[in-house]
């Protein structure tokens, strides 16, 4: 095999780019057009007046992206794992493959969703309306991957639990599956959950270094789960038993 | 194409002998290929080397390296002195069997010949 | 391009059910295999276990000296097409072929085309909203075009109707002389395909009962009519695999090495002698012991 993107765990990055890049473009869309509507709609009269400052809606916008990437990570395993290891791929290609595709994803829509603030604060500005908050997303892009990529993660290990256990003792481990979510949302105190669990806990929000090491090492270990619970697992023809 | 009464192979080899009996396959005259075969009959390719095989050894054909399969000089000939043995055997000898368990005596048998052969001439 | 696969003491179990038991054989590769066996005899998962889909519970398979398992050197050399196949069903036709080009180191791009227009394979399609017959078709045309130097077929043209069925058996007669390599075919349709078998393999409940070249399996199968005391007769000592009586005439399947001598007595007795067919012997060689008549 010569050429990067002939290597196997490339072929799955390729292969599962290709399968979600549509749904991708069309939720991006639909987002931008819901956020742009939810303002217009709360600030019609400003605009009608022909101008002047307002407050934009955008908390627990970051919602829907997370949900969103939620559902695609539970169907990760089901939907695609059969069908990598029946051309002749290895559990582990697909393992490396998904990591690496839930990676860039995360990565993706960490900048679309900024991007998406930016693009509807152009459009507001030129019907004259400047909003409030006003500073660009870009710089929590970061957090945001983070977030994507822990929701990302978590409902790939749900898929998994899911395919290679019982439907009962799925549903029971899966709660533990949100555990790397709500530890993501609880360190980065991002705008909703987040907020609302540090509150609730009354801890106070860590080092921005503490955190980012522990939210990698959480991604590492959702990683390292998936592979354990994957590399032999029985190739089955049900999504779900 | 082939039935159970005996091995594929068998039955190839069968074949390939009663068309050189018959004149369709001349001597010195090239034989398909053990895969055209194959394929023709939509048998293994092994089947049909056996059947192969099995004439080469009785030396009904030879190989031509790089061409292909022909069938021997003398092929015909050999074919037919190998019939001629069988039919005597299973034929003759089996009709002759038959009379006596019915109850023919050879002699009328003998006047049944003679009638066919001054009757009708091929 | 032959890999031999050799399986020892082969164990498969789901919970307490014993799909594969002690399964031993060897094959030596390059040829076309047959795998016979009742529905729930283990063939698919012995097929399974070969293909990687499933670890075995105990014994050992070697693909050329090597475990299959996670073992990518090995995968890409075995091409498993089910029935209805494992892939994404959410992928169009176009979709899935071109993963499977990827895929497949031998994959021969031209061949896939041809059998894809042959079958009218709907390119844009998903998978989900083709016909069984259309994913047959597919199936096949994967397994066909991967040219990988092992592939194993599970049933996977039942869903296809009797001119595409024998379009692939020549379709893959054609592939096996151009390339030779282990074809292992799982089916049901014993009549249809036992000619294109080199040997034969027959699975009954999770145990290997035969591996046997397919000329002399066929063979040791014989039916023996007459009267039916001189049938029981001459039948004493023999595996009796299955009788028939009419009236005073009696008919048995008999199973085992008949040498001429024994053979030409039959005939002295009155006896008339059949062939039995693959399917036939199959058929008797499977049915348990309630069934007899």
């Amino acid at each position: 095999m010569n050429g990067l993107w002939s290597q196997p765990v490339m072929i799955v990055l390729k292969h599962l780019w290709r399968s979600y890049r549509m749904s991708l473009l069309i939720y991006t869309l639909i987002f931008f057009v819901v956020f742009m509507g939810i303002n217009v709609m709360t600030n019609s009269n400003i605009i009608a007046s022909g101008g002047g400052s307002a407050e934009e809606i955008w908390k627990g916008a970051s919602m829907s992206p997370k949900i969103y990437l939620l559902v695609i990570g539970i169907l990760l395993t089901p939907v695609s794992l059969a069908g990598f290891v029946s051309n002749g791929l290895t559990r582990r290609h697909f393992i490396a493959g998904a990591g690496l595709f839930i990676a860039a994803m995360s990565l993706i829509f960490a900048i679309i969703i900024p991007a998406c603030y930016e693009l509807g604060k152009i459009v507001f500005g030129a019907l004259g309306v400047a909003w409030e908050q006003g500073q660009s997303l870009f710089g929590n892009s970061a957090e945001y991957f983070f977030l994507f990529l822990s929701y990302f993660g978590s409902g790939w290990l749900i898929g998994t639990l899911f395919y290679k256990f019982n439907w009962k003792a799925a549903i029971v481990l899966a709660a533990l599956a949100y555990t790397p979510t709500v530890l993501a949302e609880m360190l980065l105190g991002s705008e909703g959950l987040g907020e609302w669990l540090l509150d609730w806990t009354g801890i106070g929000a860590p080092a921005a270094a503490i955190r980012y090491v522990t939210l990698l090492l959480a991604a590492a270990a959702v990683f390292l789960l998936n592979k354990a619970l994957l590399s032999r697992v029985a190739i089955r023809r049900k999504m779900i038993m | 194409m082939f039935d159970d009464r005996s091995p594929i192979y068998l039955q190839i080899a069968e074949g390939i002998k009663n068309d050189i009996v018959s004149g369709a396959l001349k001597e010195e005259e090239q034989v398909m290929s053990t895969n055209q075969y194959a394929a023709f009959y939509r048998i293994n390719p092994a089947t049909a080397a056996k059947g192969f095989q099995l004439l080469t050894d009785e030396g009904i054909l030879y190989k031509k390296r790089g061409i292909g399969m022909f069938v021997s000089a003398n092929a015909r000939t050999k074919l037919l002195e190998q019939r001629r043995e069988r039919f005597f055997e299973e034929v003759v000898d089996r009709m002759l069997a038959e009379a006596r368990q019915i109850g023919i005596p050879s002699a009328e048998i003998i006047k049944r010949i003679e009638k066919q052969e001054g009757g009708g001439e091929a | 391009m032959t890999l031999s696969i050799e399986v020892n003491g082969l164990r498969l179990n789901y919970g307490p059910f014993r799909a594969l038991d002690e399964v031993s054989f060897k094959l030596e590769g390059g040829k076309i295999y047959g795998l016979l066996g009742k529905n729930g005899s283990g063939k698919t998962s012995l097929l399974s276990v070969l293909a990687s889909y499933r670890r075995q519970s105990g014994g050992e398979v070697r693909f050329g000296g090597e475990a299959p398992f996670e073992n990518a050197a090995v995968m890409r050399q075995v091409c498993f097409i089910q029935e209805n196949g494992h892939m994404s069903e959410g992928l169009s036709v176009r979709d899935a072929l071109r993963l499977a080009s990827d895929c497949w180191p031998n994959w021969d791009e031209a061949l896939a085309e041809r059998l894809t227009r042959h079958f009218e394979l709907p390119a844009r399609k998903r998978i989900q909203t083709l016909s069984r017959g259309m994913k047959s078709a597919l199936g096949v045309t994967v397994g066909l075009a991967s040219r990988a130097p092992v592939t194993i077929f599970d049933e996977a043209y039942l869903g296809m109707d009797a001119p595409s069925r024998y379009f692939f058996y020549d379709e893959l007669l054609k592939g096996y002389m151009e390339h030779p390599r282990t074809l292992i075919l799982s089916t049901h349709l014993i009549e249809e395909v036992e000619s294109l078998f080199e040997e034969v393999l027959i699975l009954d409940k999770g145990k290997l009962m035969l591996h046997e070249e397919t000329d002399s399996l066929r063979q040791r199968g014989l039916t023996i009519t007459g009267t039916a005391d001189k049938v029981d007769a001459f039948a004493e000592g023999l595996t009796v695999l299955g009788s028939q009586r009419l009236g005073g005439m009696k008919s048995v399947t008999v199973f085992g090495e008949l040498n001429e001598e024994r053979l030409g007595r039959a005939r002295a007795e009155q006896l008339e002698l059949g062939p039995v067919s693959l399917q036939d012997l199959f058929v008797h060689l499977t049915t348990s012991k309630g069934d007899v008549r």
